[in-house]
């Protein structure tokens, strides 16, 4: 399965909604239930899916779900295998 | 300042020179008439302004230019503290010692710490926002450290925005600064059509208003319960009048100049929760809020959310938010109230999460929604405009118990005999204006644009004899704006 994908998955657990579809220039805007607190825990499922873990300075550059999309294949490519 | 016949001009000749320049020049010619506009209010603001921005510039290169993580994160420390330091010296240190020197009363002591005469730099509590953006993107790479000192500068100290904002963001603002503009006919229109509704809210409603909202408030116990109550609802439309028009005004002239500032307001009245109220109210302040305090805070909590990590998280952004608009007991608890009330409705959707219906509410529903929202919004302006805390309890209890009955004071200048009249009417004219622009999703400039030649100039030619004949020019200083106090 591709990240985006995977992701997928997570926003549909995350928000509880089976008919979400993620696409790169997708915000908080499109998904009604996606505030600052969901954000947090959007994040942590992300980080507990693909077991990886994100710093601060990373999440506060995410415009949207295309740079989580490329944050998370850079730190999947660091990942010790 | 702004809403004046001389900034007006000022701006009317940067235009021309603007226009007239070529492309590579235009940075410059903003940039002075930027530092030649803030020097005509105090030089020595100009050296504060200039200070904060060679700090900043300098820091921003190096947390770029460093490998080490470590050394990047000092210096971002440095430069957030730092600014910060120099807002709060600013704005703070009065209040501050003032505070102590009631403790010091309270314990009965004789000697006082002597109050400084500390000069206010207007604006600061913007540009400090907004260099802290710089500084946080930079380190978080979210915008490019600017190699250019004289086009940051000028992002930090462009004339429009300057004073109160809306707050931008380095990656939005800067490259604007070289886009290749020419002059367009169209922009010209659609600005200043947008800068006549600006002078319209400012002058013919929320300065009319001001008058009687500043009569109250001056001295409450001269008024009984009905009157505050009206005062208090007046003063909700004059703090959204005069808001909302600076940034018609300042977002018309930079469109102009083809330079695109971020809305800061998208119908905030009809806000169906507190929080929906902070997502149309104050935007770029709202927007600054959540990226650089309120996630960090959340993202930093993640593993152990409880509900009391969630209500410290709001309270904090919102005390945050209350000091930053005034360094004064009553903007802490005006923070405080805004605070709590989203720390309820979080907690109210956090029970209610999973049971969230996706259809639409019945419009009765929603009209209820708006009513309360408004209400609690109301609520908490008493304590946002109230000379002091006891006042604000004064005036509340009197609200509440429907006192003070017998005060005689008069809200309205009898010797003018349709005040009250023209008043109410003009009110109607905004409340007319304001739900057609909600319902139909398009502004009232932009509907005055579209509309055909002849009715186009005959709407602006209205708007402009209204302001002319219904502006309020007395009393007041109407070049002064709510938020350039803080």
């Amino acid at each position: 399965m591709s990240v985006k994908d995977e992701l997928n998955l997570v926003f549909r657990e995350v928000f509880k909604d089976d008919s979400i579809e993620v696409f790169r220039e997708m915000t908080e805007i499109d998904i009604d239930m996606w505030d600052s607190f969901s954000h947090a825990t959007l994040l942590m499922s992300v980080e507990d899916h693909f077991d990886i873990s994100f710093a601060s300075r990373e999440i506060m550059n995410l415009p949207n779900v295309g740079a989580l999309m490329d944050l998370i294949e850079r730190k999947l490519a660091e990942k010790p295998r | 300042m702004i809403a004046s016949l001389h900034f007006f001009l000022f701006f009317l000749l940067t235009l021309g020179v603007y226009y007239a320049l070529p492309h590579r020049w235009r940075w410059l010619w903003l940039l002075i008439m930027s530092y030649v506009f803030y020097g005509s209010l105090s030089v020595k603001y100009t050296v504060v302004l200039f200070t904060m921005t060679l700090i900043s510039y300098g820091l921003a290169r190096l947390i770029e230019a460093q490998q080490d993580i470590e050394k990047k994160k000092l210096y971002l420390r440095l430069g957030i503290i730092l600014s910060f330091v120099t807002l709060g010296i600013f704005k703070y240190t009065g209040f501050f010692l003032s505070s102590v020197n009631d403790v010091l009363d309270r314990l009965g002591a004789n000697s006082h710490i002597p109050l400084p005469d500390i000069w206010f730099p207007i604006g600061i509590s913007f540009f400090t926002l907004q260099i802290v953006s710089y500084i946080m993107d930079v380190y978080t790479e979210a915008a490019e450290a600017e190699p250019h000192l004289g086009k940051y500068a000028l992002y930090v100290a462009f004339f429009p925005q300057l004073l109160i904002g809306p707050i931008e963001r380095a990656s939005h603002l800067l490259p604007q600064f070289t886009n290749k503009v020419t002059f367009d006919y169209q922009l010209l229109v659609e600005g200043l059509i947008r800068i006549g509704w600006g002078f319209w809210k400012k002058l013919v409603i929320a300065d009319r208003l001001a008058i009687v909202v500043d009569r109250a408030f001056s001295d409450p116990s001269a008024f009984s319960a009905d009157k505050l109550a009206l005062a208090t609802l007046l003063y909700s439309i004059q703090i959204y009048a005069d808001f909302s028009a600076y940034c018609d005004i300042v977002i018309g002239m930079a469109h102009i100049l083809g330079i695109k500032l971020t809305e800061n307001f998208n119908h905030p009245y009809f806000a169906t929760s507190p929080i929906d109220f902070w997502r149309r109210w104050h935007i770029t302040l709202g927007n600054w809020l959540r990226d650089y305090i309120f996630r960090p805070l959340n993202f930093a909590a993640r593993r152990n959310f409880t509900l009391w990590i969630q209500t410290r998280n709001v309270l904090l952004v919102f005390l945050f938010s209350g000091l930053w608009h005034g360094a004064a007991w009553t903007f802490i608890i005006w923070g405080i109230l805004h605070g709590g009330y989203q720390a309820v409705e979080l907690a109210l959707q956090r029970r209610a999460r999973n049971k969230k219906s996706k259809s639409k509410p019945a419009w009765w529903k929603t009209a209820f929604s708006i009513s309360v929202t408004f209400g609690l919004v109301t609520f908490a302006w008493i304590f946002f405009r109230a000379e002091s805390v006891n006042d604000a309890f004064y005036i509340i209890k009197t609200i509440f118990t429907w006192g003070n009955a017998s005060a005689g004071g008069s809200l309205w200048d009898f010797t003018s005999a349709f005040e009250r009249q023209v008043v109410f009417l003009l009110i109607m004219i905004l409340l007319v204006i304001e739900i057609a622009q909600y319902l139909s999703k398009k502004p009232v400039w932009e509907f005055i644009h579209r509309t055909p030649l002849t009715a186009r100039w005959t709407m602006c030619l209205i708007l402009i004899y209204s302001v002319i004949v219904f502006g309020y020019y007395g009393e007041v200083d109407p070049t002064a704006f709510i938020y350039a106090g803080f």
